[in-house]
């Protein structure tokens, strides 16, 4: 590939027959397909969360006394909170909390970071090593620290979370597009695209950054679950999203005061994020394996 | 490039990085919305007394003065004064960092000792039950948030089978040395007084390490299977070496160097989810004091939590930069 | 033959599993080794050379297979050992020199440690007695720089401390040699030696392991696809193709003539025996998957006959102590291996 320089229908011609290859190993992959499955029952319950959920009006401030602390019953599928809330109902709800919070950290991480990768990476110069220079200082902490650093700063409400998480996560992107960016420069078709006289900008959107989408795709879906984790840990320390707000976060720091008694209310919205996160790495690893890219799975503070 | 030269290399790297971090951290806490000297004194006070305290904490001088001073005081161990606790953060910082420094320590060795030989056992069985199961617990330990874990632990563990406390770190060893509890009752040889510290370590370590225990196993068995497919592997059998040194000895230390690095990131990942475990067992550490602060916006406190630890962050990948030009002559000599 | 037979395969068959299908790479082949004789196994990169040598110390891949046949060494079928018993035959009464010096050599221990690890771990003794009547390490070390100074390495008191990143592809082959030829084998097995290297010491590193085997007494088995190794080395060469032996002969009297329509492409495309076979050999080694049905030459044969396709040549003696596999030419005495 590296050699030989293809016309656009050849190379359309390969991804689609990249892309069908792709499909039939992500289908082969048991652990992959069950980390859709789990994810699109997820979105499946944020989207729907009003009609599926028993008791919708339990999803704020709403009380009833003469029901609280009711365990698990058919009724109340993951029992009753101490105002009498369902539990599952507010399960529910929360899956748009944490799934809407992923979409829109990661968006702006994408908008911030993946710019400033393709800047840093096809041009060198001041700029370049400034835009470097900057990441390595955001990366010099786990970024839920640095996340809890900002969210105390701000006051404590979901949308200040998600600011404070977003303004740690984009420089992951900057230097995953950054690293792609370096080795693309030297490949044939870019070279070719200069000798036929293309600007740098048309060379940067039209042919490197197509060429770096699937490491970004198969981060972005390992991340959902990474942020995810981090925004629960936010809302749980009291930072993130505030009572009565059915975030799992919030969820569990209030549940846990009437632990060990009450079990069920920290339990729930606890197994909640878990399945959550695992069926976004699930799916992660598999479409690693499918698009075979390797990146840097680690990270500072998830 | 040798060796001594990479090191002082990723020195200088680090440096800006941590100035820069406390620039950061410093003005982020310096256009908080809200008046930290009103904070400090309520409602009740007169505005007297609240220009009073601005003029005491600087407050009222430009931003630039204000970082100046406070790097300058950071340099003389002075952190300037918690609102909380009504003394010099730095005092603070050395109660409450050892704490902190115990349990990611054993956090991280017990990820260690748990996921290298389990990533081995993984490598060498592969695709046999042994591996699968390690596999599918690696995936739970990833995803599982740690403080529901650590919830979850304290639900059984100490109260349903009440064998291990629920809180705290108990009772301190009569003598206070390092305030690593653990070490201190050692070098006192008060052997009851280290068993007493380790119980109350267990639950809060084995939450705070799954995540790193799942990494390092997924990445030391990736590295065994690539390590086991070498030529060194093949004549190291050739020569007749028993199938254990082939393993223990000939492919784990190459594939635990190459781990080394990643394992130093990890660390940070300690570090964090140290603020959640630490909440959830009242452990009384740095983390668990930067959230108090943090709840309380005692910006001194939060400014010197973060940057005692984005400095240990540091100072523990330079350590792994050294454990692995110890550890792989290649990085010594090459280039 | 004349000498008393050290290693003798007999009808060796070895499938691979792969995605195609399998691979039938290893056919039947025989292939004896005398005391004290240097055998050269010679054929094109692909042919099965490599394979045939670690099938000797069962390192095969885990998808290759043994469908059949025996490989006797002293009288011993190492095909029907164990892996603890297998384990005692490798290094001690067969080794190998492995082809790359650059990756047969653990980068991470000294040269030191690696010798040293194989006197310590390869005693034939069990493991808990082994702590016992361990000898003094000093004694172990003195025999790694011996072995270190009979394969001509400069200093070899301080090589002990060196790690293979610090040396020269030369130094690195002279020290998997001394690694092999440690426990002192009666065979030994060496696989492409100094292709890697420049050709003056190629040279060098053979002439030097041919007179050290001389006198040691060792057996060896060349696997080469450079027949000018084969020539200065061997007293007797195999000629391999697509995983069949197709003529054996002495190794001057291959040089003076040869028979098969294989061996005599080989040569004619290595006029003065420098470089690589097959280079001047119409076509490509089959596809191991469906080779042809009979005669694994015949697609690339100048001289194929109808039989060719029909019948597999057998290995047949043509004249004393040439053995060739092809319709050709008829054998001389009886029809046996």
């Amino acid at each position: 590939m590296a050699e030989t320089i293809l016309v656009p229908q050849e190379i359309r011609a390969t991804r689609r027959e990249e892309l069908r290859r792709a499909w039939s190993r992500f289908r082969s992959s048991t652990l992959a397909l069950v980390g859709l499955g789990i994810i699109l029952m997820m979105a499946a319950a944020a989207i729907f969360a009003p009609t599926i959920a028993p008791y919708p009006q339990h999803a704020g401030g709403f009380v009833d006394f003469a029901n609280t602390f009711q365990p698990p019953s058919r009724a109340h599928l993951f029992g009753t909170d101490d105002v009498g809330r369902d539990v599952f109902s507010r399960v529910l709800f929360g899956a748009r909390i944490s799934l809407s919070m992923g979409i829109v950290v990661l968006s702006i991480a994408l908008a911030i970071g993946v710019p400033l990768g393709l800047i840093a990476g096809y041009w060198s110069g001041w700029v370049s090593s400034l835009i470097m220079r900057i990441t390595d200082v955001f990366l010099a902490l786990p970024s839920i620290v640095l996340a809890l650093a900002v969210a105390a700063v701000l006051k404590p409400t979901l949308t200040n979370a998600m600011i404070a998480i977003a303004f740690t996560w984009w420089p992951w992107y900057t230097r995953l597009v950054y690293g792609e960016v370096l080795s693309l420069k030297q490949e044939a078709f870019v070279e070719a695209s200069r000798s036929v006289g293309a600007g740098p900008w048309r060379i940067v959107f039209k042919e490197i950054l197509p060429n770096t989408w699937s490491p970004i795709i198969v981060k972005l879906t390992l991340d959902m679950g990474f942020v995810i984790l981090v925004e629960t840990g936010l809302s749980f320390l009291g930072l993130g999203a505030q009572p009565p707000t059915p975030a799992w976060g919030t969820m569990i720091a209030e549940g846990r005061i009437y632990m060990p008694a009450n079990w069920w209310l920290a339990t729930f919205p606890g197994l909640a994020i878990f399945l959550t996160v695992l069926g976004f790495n699930l799916l992660g690893d598999g479409l690693r394996d499918v698009f075979d890219v390797q990146i840097e799975q680690w990270r500072g503070g998830a | 490039m040798s060796f001594r030269t990479y090191l002082l290399r990723r020195l200088l790297h680090i440096i800006p990085a941590l100035l820069g971090l406390s620039i950061l951290i410093f003005v982020l806490s310096r256009v908080v919305p809200g008046d930290p000297a009103r904070l400090a004194l309520g409602p009740d006070a007169t505005q007297e007394q609240v220009e009073q305290l601005r003029r005491e904490m600087g407050l009222d001088k430009p931003l630039v003065v204000q970082y100046l001073r406070y790097m300058g005081g950071l340099f003389r161990g002075d952190f300037g004064f918690s609102l909380r606790t009504r003394r010099n953060v730095a005092q603070d910082i050395k109660e409450f960092l050892p704490a902190t420094v115990e349990l990611t320590t054993v956090a991280m060795l017990f990820a260690i000792a748990l996921g290298v030989p389990l990533g081995v056992l993984s490598a060498v069985r592969k695709d046999r039950p042994e591996d699968h199961i390690s596999r599918i617990l690696a995936l739970i330990g990833v995803a599982l948030p740690r403080f529901w874990l650590a919830i979850l632990l304290q639900l059984l563990f100490a109260y349903y089978l009440g064998i291990l406390p629920t809180i705290g770190r108990g009772p301190a060893p009569p003598v206070r040395l390092t305030g690593i509890y653990l070490l201190d009752s050692l070098l006192a040889l008060d052997f009851r007084a280290f068993l007493i510290a380790l119980k109350h370590l267990i639950l809060p370590a084995f939450a705070l390490s799954v995540g790193s225990l799942a990494q390092i196993m997924r990445l030391v068995r990736a590295n065994m299977i690539e390590e086991m497919r070498r030529d060194y592997v093949l004549a190291a059998r050739s020569y007749g070496l028993p199938e254990r040194v082939v393993i223990y000895k000939y492919a784990l230390k190459n594939a635990f160097s190459s781990a080394l690095t990643v394992i130093g990131l990890s660390y940070g990942f300690l570090l964090g989810n140290a603020f959640l475990v630490e909440t959830v067992f009242a452990w009384p550490g740095l983390a668990f004091y930067g959230v108090d602060s943090l709840l309380f916006k005692d910006l001194n406190a939060v400014v010197g939590v973060t940057i005692v630890i984005g400095v240990a962050f540091a100072v523990v990948n330079l350590l792994v930069d050294i454990a692995y030009g110890y550890l792989d002559p290649r990085i010594r000599y090459e280039t | 033959m004349q000498k008393e037979p050290l290693l003798e395969i007999r009808n060796l068959t070895i499938h691979f599993h792969t995605f195609e299908g399998r691979a039938r790479v290893i056919n039947g082949i025989d292939l004896v080794i005398g005391k004290g004789e240097s055998v050269a196994l010679v054929g094109e990169t692909g042919c099965g050379k490599s394979i045939t040598a670690k099938a000797i110390l069962g390192l095969l891949p885990p998808n290759a297979e043994v469908v059949s046949g025996s490989i006797l060494f002293q009288g011993q079928d190492l095909l029907q050992l164990k892996g603890e018993e297998l384990r005692r035959i490798r290094g001690r009464h067969i080794a190998m020199i492995f082809q790359d010096p650059s990756t047969a050599l653990n980068p991470v221990f000294t040269v030191g440690e690696q010798l040293m690890d194989v006197l310590v771990h390869c005693d034939d003794q069990g493991s808990v007695q082994r702590w016992r009547t361990r000898r003094p390490v000093a004694m172990l070390r003195q025999r790694c720089v011996d072995m270190l100074r009979l394969v001509r390495i400069p200093d070899p008191e301080s090589m002990m401390g060196r790690y293979p990143s610090e040396l020269s592809g030369g130094m690195r082959q002279r020290v998997l040699i001394a690694l092999a030829l440690l426990q002192r084998p009666e065979l030994v097995l060496a696989d492409e030696l100094g292709t890697a290297l420049d050709v003056s010491i190629q040279d060098q590193i053979l002439q030097e392991l041919k007179d050290l085997v001389r006198t040691q007494g060792m057996s060896v088995l060349y696997i080469t696809h450079n027949l000018g190794v084969a020539r200065m080395v061997s007293d007797r060469v195999y000629v391999m193709y697509a995983g069949e032996i197709v003529e054996v002969a002495l190794t001057h009297a291959l040089f003076r003539r040869q028979f098969h329509p294989y061996s005599q492409g080989l040569l004619a495309a290595v006029p003065r025996l420098i470089g690589s076979i097959g280079e001047g050999i119409e076509g490509r080694i089959p596809d191991y998957v469906s080779p042809p049905p009979a005669c694994r030459f015949e697609p690339r044969c100048p001289y194929r006959m109808p039989v060719c396709c029909e019948v597999r040549p057998p290995l047949r003696e043509v004249e004393s102590g040439r053995w060739v596999a092809c319709h050709l030419y008829p054998a001389s005495g009886g029809d046996s291996s």
